[in-house]
């Protein structure tokens, strides 16, 4: 099941908010949230649930022998980390590994086809925390499995993040309360995250699709013919459409996940801070899927040495941490490649072109944005021939015109909307709204059209996206593949 | 009461107002999707039935298919879809910020142009002769849920003013494979019956310029032509239509709004049959002329432009249909067995407005027997086509005895067996040129050998 689908929306979302309500106490919440979320997590591949439940018991097991015997909590943490990356191993990467082998050895003949259940990234990095942090006595193990059962499989998180660390939510899991202010600040949230995604991230997929190229023929074998026959403003514009899309799609859910939370009283950490207004690589890492970079930091980086062992081991840690993050995003060279690039341009940054950076405002946004758009294109072609035809095409090399009527016609049907959705990532309407909230409270007609704007707001994002869900039976999401 | 009391009294009350109106608007969608009456079954701008509630069987429960069948019946009957669809393409034409004009030429002049591609590429016309390759290395097997709706295999619109043009791919495999099977079929009859073959162009190649369908992607379809009839063997019949139908081209050929070609173009392809087999030319002044004004028919339906959409509802089809006056009869067979009487052309006036097509011969039926008691020569043919056919067929009441209509998409059964045990003497593939290249239909043509 996905957020953003009717079924969701009007069936599973509202359900579950009244058996919440109605629920007495803070236990039988618990259980109603649980219940729908593992009916969520099945409802699209049931037989995985199996697999989820198997890696929260081993997990939840493991904190409380880590907790019990302090002498041998090292084996429990070493036996616990290797299931987990043993099971997401081979279940999200066991095709790519057998497939490498196969081109390296000529053997084995056959490769299985290993189906990648849903959310795995997402859950075993969860559960991976919460008992490296048991270890580390940054929190302790919870004996009731039904709570670790919740924090790993909350249907806010579990499928598409953001990666929440079990000492963040805990107090939350067990005790909770929420007032007005935080319902609404949930609601608006929620819609805003949906309208993102409805309105915005699905029609710029349908144009990543018209400038460059449909998802299923990206799978076939007419992929490079197709990418080969776009002028070079269409494959610009559908990779300007491509870092819209996958920035909106991405950070929707996230606010979608942070505004249910907040409707029951759950805080999560934010997971985007407006990323494409960054002026560095650096920067960027610091705005975009900030879970997962701080995964990485807190649970590799460090326990490497981080920057504490000297400037060539500061390196070679870097570089395993973004070889690592890249990998994360798909079974395939190219998202090793995409984390590569950015360890390049980190390493530069991090010895003299940060500090270049600061110096020249504007550049530093153009070429951040550059450096990230091309980035995209390593990120978005997991064939290579595919992906070095776009580039090619990208600079003209193809023999392709510059633009064609097709081109033309696109942009002239869909231009407001691109204009719309690049505005969609700036944080002028946060600002706005902020600084309208501030007035509110001196001024009456500003408060009139605050408190206007406030009720009125949810049910125009939600018929504008009920109107466009549908409309598209396109409904992708690119971050399902982890 | 002070500043900062009334302020927090409001904002407490927008937040209760907020929660009222966010649970009304989720509420009321809520409710509406559980009023199982309102849910529509079938989507007449997609052509199709819409998902049905899937039946419960405890492997569809166990692999997740029953529960995932169950969200798609919920999203795809949601009460007043097209409706919503209808809305959401009008929403969609404000995020315009210009129009394209493109000049065609000629008395036509320059119209707005909107293209709507569905990203196949088309494979190069081959130059040389057909690489025809192995019958057993081609893959003819049906799939599970194939497409053969028509109206769902469109490769790329194209909108100018009042007019939607169908662009046209070539899929050089597919093609191979469409040749094999009438060559295949000449050969199983070979001696037994003469086998015709007539492919049928589509809208956009016979009324604009070639330069116009390279702009916006279509295929030469002159070219695919000759490709297709320069490889046919030479005990087929070959009906070449392409060159009459572009010397007629200022003429009614193909309608505005729907896929199909009128009674017209279908009458010139009826006139290069006669002339190739050698029998008589019946003028259009033998049959009845009967027209069906208001017709808005499936690239209307599908149309999401709503500009597009506008100005073909501005500005309709009719559908112009030559009844033969013969005392012919007809009676088709449905999938379920049951045969049926029904008119050649019925009256299209008591049709709605999407589905006058549907005037022709009852439709796209399994099997279609026409008989003509005017004529006691004993003369048969079976027609062997997707819908292109149906304004075809009326025409040829006048000139046989038996008509026998195959949709190969619905038969289910050997056409050859048929005419060797009812001794028909002709047998005419009449095939469009987009058919030819799709994978489904080029199967079932080989399934119904």
């Amino acid at each position: 099941m996905v957020f953003v689908s009717l079924p969701f929306l009007l069936m599973f979302f509202p359900l579950c908010m009244i058996f919440y309500i109605f629920a007495k106490d803070i236990k039988a919440k618990n259980i109603v949230l649980l219940v729908f979320s593992l009916t969520f997590y099945a409802w699209g591949e049931p037989k995985y649930v199996i697999l989820l439940l198997l890696m929260t018991v081993v997990d939840w097991f493991a904190a409380i022998c880590i907790e019990k015997y302090a002498a041998t909590k090292k084996f429990y943490l070493i036996a616990a980390t290797i299931i987990n990356l043993g099971i997401i191993g081979v279940f999200k990467y066991g095709t790519f590994f057998i497939k490498n082998t196969q081109n390296l050895f000529g053997f084995p003949e056959n490769i299985p086809n290993i189906a990648l259940p849903i959310g795995i990234s997402f859950y075993t990095f969860q559960l991976l925390s919460y008992v490296i942090d048991v270890y580390r006595g940054d929190v302790a193990a919870q004996k009731k499995f039904y709570i670790v059962l919740l924090y790993a499989s909350l249907f806010h998180q579990c499928i598409a993040g953001p990666i929440v660390r079990y000492k963040d939510v805990e107090a939350q899991l067990l005790v909770r309360s929420t007032n007005l202010q935080k319902i609404n600040g949930g609601i608006n949230r929620f819609c805003v995250g949906l309208a993102k995604k409805a309105v915005f991230a699905n029609m710029c997929g349908k144009l990543v699709e018209e400038f460059i190229i449909s998802d299923a023929n990206l799978l076939s074998e007419t992929a490079v013919a197709t990418v080969s026959s776009k002028t070079a403003v269409s494959l610009w514009l559908g990779m300007l459409m491509y870092a819209l899309q996958i920035y909106l799609d991405f950070s929707a859910y996230s606010d979608m996940a942070i505004g249910m939370g907040k409707m029951i009283g759950i805080d999560y950490k934010e997971n985007f801070d407006y990323p494409y207004i960054s002026r560095s690589v650096t920067e960027f890492w610091r705005r975009w899927h900030i879970s997962l970079g701080s995964f990485f930091r807190d649970y590799v980086y460090i326990p490497l040495g981080g920057n504490r062992k000297g400037l060539p081991r500061t390196y070679a840690n870097l570089f395993v941490v973004w070889a690592l993050t890249g990998f994360w995003h798909g079974a395939s060279w190219n998202y090793v490649l995409w984390g590569l690039y950015f360890f390049v341009f980190l390493a530069l940054e991090k010895s003299f072109l940060g500090k270049k950076l600061e110096k020249v405002k504007g550049l530093s946004n153009l070429y951040l944005l550059i450096i990230v758009l091309f980035g995209w294109v390593l990120f978005k072609f997991e064939d290579t021939q595919t992906m070095f035809t776009v580039l090619k095409g990208m600079f003209g090399l193809n023999s392709n015109g510059f633009i064609d009527l097709e081109t033309k016609v696109l942009f002239a049907k869909y231009g407001l909307f691109m204009i719309f959705a690049v505005f969609a990532t700036l944080p002028i309407t946060k600002i706005l709204i902020a600084k309208l909230k501030k007035l509110s409270a001196k001024n009456s007609v500003a408060m009139a059209v605050w408190s206007a704007g406030t009720v009125v707001s949810p049910a125009i994002l939600i018929f504008i996206s009920f109107i466009n869900i549908v409309g598209n039976s396109f409904n992708p999401f690119l971050y399902f593949q982890f | 009461m002070s500043n900062k009391e009334k302020n927090k009294r409001i904002r407490a009350k927008t937040y209760i107002a907020q929660l009222l109106v966010y649970t009304l608007t989720i509420g009321t969608l809520f409710i509406a999707g559980l009023i199982i009456p309102l849910r529509p079954e079938i989507s007449e701008r997609e052509n199709r039935k819409l998902a049905e509630f899937p039946k419960f069987t405890f492997s569809s429960l166990f692999d997740g298919s029953y529960f995932r069948g169950i969200g798609d019946w919920y999203s795809d009957t949601f009460p007043g879809r097209e409706m919503f669809l209808e809305l959401n393409d009008k929403i969609k034409s404000f995020y315009k910020i210009g129009t394209v004009k493109i000049d065609l030429g000629g008395d036509i002049g320059t119209e707005e142009i909107i293209i709507e591609n569905n990203g196949v590429v088309s494979d190069e016309v081959p130059t040389g002769p057909a690489n025809l390759g192995n019958e057993d290395d081609y893959n003819w097997e049906i799939e599970d849920d194939p497409v053969i709706n028509e109206s769902q295999l469109i490769n790329g619109m194209v909108y100018v003013g009042d007019t939607a043009y169908e662009t046209v791919g070539f899929n050089e495999t597919q093609v191979n494979k469409y040749i094999t099977v009438v060559n295949k079929q000449a050969e199983n009859l070979n001696g037994i019956a003469n086998v015709y073959c007539l492919v049928i162009p589509k809208h956009i190649g016979i009324t604009t310029s070639l330069d116009f369908q390279k702009t916006v992607g279509s295929t030469d379809q002159e070219q695919v032509l000759s490709y297709i009839y320069g490889a046919l063997n030479s005990n087929v019949n070959k009906v070449q239509i392409f060159k009459t139908l572009r010397q007629h081209k200022s003429e009614y050929l193909y309608f505005r709004t729907d896929h199909h070609w009128t009674a017209l173009g279908a009458y010139y392809a009826y006139s290069e049959f006669t002339k190739t087999k050698g029998i008589t030319t019946h003028p259009l002044s033998k049959y009845t002329e009967v027209k069906f004004e208001g017709f808005l028919g499936t690239l209307y339906n599908g149309c999401k432009d709503a500009t597009a959409k506008a100005n073909m509802k501005a500005n309709p089809d009719y559908v112009m249909a030559y009844r033969p006056n013969a005392n012919a009869e007809l009676v088709f067979t449905q999938t379920n067995g049951q045969k049926l009487s029904w008119p050649i052309v019925a009256d299209g006036n008591t049709y709605s407005t999407g589905n006058k097509y549907l005037a022709f011969i009852g439709g796209d039926q399994p099997f279609t027997e026409i008989t003509n008691p005017d004529i006691t020569d004993g003369s048969s043919i079976v027609v062997i086509k997707e819908s292109f056919g149906n304004a075809f067929v009326p025409f040829l009441v006048e000139n046989y005895h038996k008509v026998y209509v195959v949709d190969y998409r619905h038969y289910g059964k050997s056409i050859s067996e048929f005419v060797k045990a009812n001794g028909v003497q002709d047998v005419l593939y009449i095939n469009n040129i987009s058919a030819v290249s799709t994978s489904s239909l080029v199967n079932f043509m080989y399934n119904t050998l």
